[in-house]
């Protein structure tokens, strides 16, 4: 197993879902909860992404060290539109939308943990290994978070149920468009 | 649910409900309940007269097969599985948890220069409802104010008793200066000043400009749905001298 391949690889999906959990709190600042929770959670994955490119030099890897803390100007434009949308239905489906890619884009951080978990184990690099065992739980939380959030807000949202069909069908459409 | 039609019969329902989970009622009757005062659940037909104590000789409520709820996680607010808790702590014991530190959700900044904490004076409860009414206790403190750190006041142009206008990105207040050994850059008022007793809100200058809870954040704790009301980041502007 490349082990500078798996860290090169869950860099960039920790660096994914640290900008996903941003944009889905800037979209959701009016959902006081997910604002604030999405926002401490990105947090984690800002981490992450810290301390990789930090031992990415053990393996001659040049890791970029700066998770954006802050979505900038977009965001602001997102916040802003959220507060404008308010907590209408679509917006409710828009954050199942939401929450369902976190969940995916989690999953498969989650995943790319276990891989480096396993390569390091093969290679015996205990410092590695002890940094899989710190950070892969919390990529296990986001996941639930995601999931525990769907649960909660998909009866108030999808009472309709070809409407789920239709979030489930356009989620890979929103994210491209948005 | 057992049907019931009137209160009496609601109690009686709500008691089946309880047969056999940790807050027991079906020793309890409704003369009994109207009756005496002080009943302590679970009370059953083993425990008539209620139970003094729980979780006697360590025994906690906390297997996984008779507990009520598998704890959330405090971070996130996401429940444990079911699975996830009987793999946790299969012997029932009870559980302490941790949470890691997590930086204010607001922070001040160049337009909010100073944090704003509240919270309690000893002689008031909440918003006063009850201690508003007894004179000595509403005289010991019948007015909101600011608390300020002595290093403070000559950056904000306010001294002690001056009359300022507290506020941050949602709302405004007015209240006189405390200078106290408040933490440097942090201000605190009290929360038990709102509206119910406020003069007349047609009267202008009425004071309906009082509440710490219009200028904190909009939040709350994810595992235990409590609203946070207790940070925000403020800026301070003297408004009148000692009145």
């Amino acid at each position: 197993m490349k082990l500078d391949l798996a860290l090169r690889e869950l860099h960039r999906s920790e660096r994914s879902l640290a900008a996903d959990l941003l944009k889905v709190a800037d979209r959701h600042k009016i959902d006081h909860e997910i604002y604030h929770v999405a926002r401490d959670l990105a947090r984690w994955s800002q981490q992450h992404v810290h301390e990789l490119a930090e031992v990415g030099k053990r393996y001659g890897l040049k890791l970029t060290d700066d998770a954006e803390s802050d979505s900038g100007l977009l965001g602001s434009v997102r916040e802003k539109a959220s507060e404008l949308a308010g907590r209408r239905p679509e917006p409710g489906l828009l954050l199942l939308a939401d929450l369902r890619h976190l969940h995916r884009v989690a999953a498969g951080v989650s995943l790319d943990w276990e891989l480096l978990a396993q390569g390091a184990q093969a290679a015996k690099d205990s410092e590695l290994l002890a940094l899989t065992r710190r950070c892969h739980p919390q990529s296990l939380r986001q996941m639930r978070w995601a999931n525990a959030m769907l649960k909660v807000l998909s009866p108030r949202s999808s009472r309709a149920d070809h409407r789920w069909v239709v979030v489930a069908q356009g989620c890979t459409s929103i994210h491209k468009t948005l | 649910m057992p049907p019931w039609q009137d209160v009496e019969s609601a109690f009686e329902a709500w008691k089946q409900c309880s047969a056999g989970r940790p807050c027991d009622y079906t020793g309890l009757s409704y003369a009994k309940l109207r009756g005496g005062s002080g009943i302590q659940w679970p009370c059953t037909a083993e425990h008539p007269e209620g139970t003094e104590r729980l979780y006697v000789d360590g025994q906690f409520w906390a297997a996984p097969e008779y507990c009520e709820s598998y704890g959330r996680d405090l971070v996130t607010g996401a429940p444990l599985e079911p699975t996830e808790y009987r793999a946790m702590n299969p012997g029932g014991k009870a559980v302490i948890k941790a949470a890691e530190y997590l930086p204010a959700h607001e922070v001040p900044s160049d337009e909010f220069p100073l944090y704003l904490i509240t919270g309690r004076t000893v002689y008031h409860f909440h918003t006063r409802t009850k201690t508003g009414r007894a004179p000595p206790l509403q005289a010991a403190a019948p007015q909101v104010w600011v608390e300020m750190s002595v290093k403070d006041p000559d950056a904000h142009g306010a001294s002690e008793g001056d009359m300022v206008e507290v506020s941050s990105a949602r709302g405004a207040i007015h209240a006189a200066v405390r200078i106290s050994g408040i933490r440097e850059g942090v201000l605190f008022v009290p929360f038990h000043y709102g509206y119910w007793d406020a003069s007349d809100p047609d009267q202008h200058g009425a004071q309906y400009d009082r509440a710490a809870n219009e200028l904190t954040i909009t939040d709350w704790d994810p595992a235990s749905k409590q609203p946070i009301f207790k940070l925000a980041a403020v800026r301070i502007r003297r408004v009148g001298g000692v009145s």
